[in-house]
């Protein structure tokens, strides 16, 4: 399932996946891929993403 | 503050699974080699009567195959390289590599002893090795491309 917040998020801050990607210590295909869908990603990775994009888990990772 | 030379979560899951491909090609083949042998020859050091390779000659190849599924595997899921790997670098080297052990293996062609009693042996190994580092370098080159595709 796509993650649309995630990306939405990102680009509300006029942030690119490498920028993204870079900030929380990732290669930008791992961004990629959570916003495809295609990766679930640990909880720790979670944390460093919302931090960044300074949004709460809630926000960009549950589903309703 | 990141550290640049290693791999991230989802690379190292990808990672194990390109391993365990990897280990189980290389498993299926001795397996398969092993049923040859035991079927059709009795004493398992006679490689060369039942395949034209020197046992290392074999050995060898086998392993290049598990590599390259291995690699092949890692570069189409974006984990071959670590987190700001010089590509290029890497790059150069495996064409360098390739075009070395080509090189060698048509200079014992040229020498007419590419063979060695009807098997072949350390210079095939050359040219699987030579022809292995290609494939690998033209996969890294098509992902490259497939990924300027797919950009953002």
């Amino acid at each position: 399932m796509k993650n649309l917040k995630l990306k939405s998020a990102r680009a509300a801050l006029d942030l690119s996946q490498q920028a993204l990607a870079e900030a929380v210590g990732v290669s930008r295909q791992t961004i990629n891929a959570i916003e495809k869908g295609d990766y679930n990603p640990t909880i720790r990775l979670c944390i460093a993403i919302c931090r960044v994009l300074g949004k709460t888990l809630d926000e960009l990772f549950w589903e309703e | 503050m990141m550290n640049w030379n290693h791999f991230d979560e989802r690379q190292l899951q990808k990672r194990g699974n390109a391993f365990k491909l990897g280990f189980f090609t290389l498993l299926i083949e001795n397996a398969l080699l092993l049923f040859l042998f035991a079927i059709l020859y009795d004493d398992p050091v006679r490689i060369g009567d039942l395949l034209p390779f020197t046992p290392a000659t074999c050995l060898t190849l086998q392993i290049f195959l598990a590599v390259t599924v291995f690699a092949t595997y890692c570069i189409w899921n974006d984990c071959y390289f670590s987190l700001n790997e010089n590509r290029r670098y890497l790059l150069a080297l495996f064409a360098a590599c390739s075009i070395l052990n080509l090189l060698m293996a048509i200079a014992h062609l040229i020498h007419g002893d590419f063979m060695e009693d009807g098997v072949f042996g350390t210079p095939f190994i050359n040219l699987a090795c030579g022809l292995m580092m290609l494939f690998i370098c033209s996969m890294i080159l098509l992902k490259r491309l497939r990924q300027k595709e797919d950009e953002e």
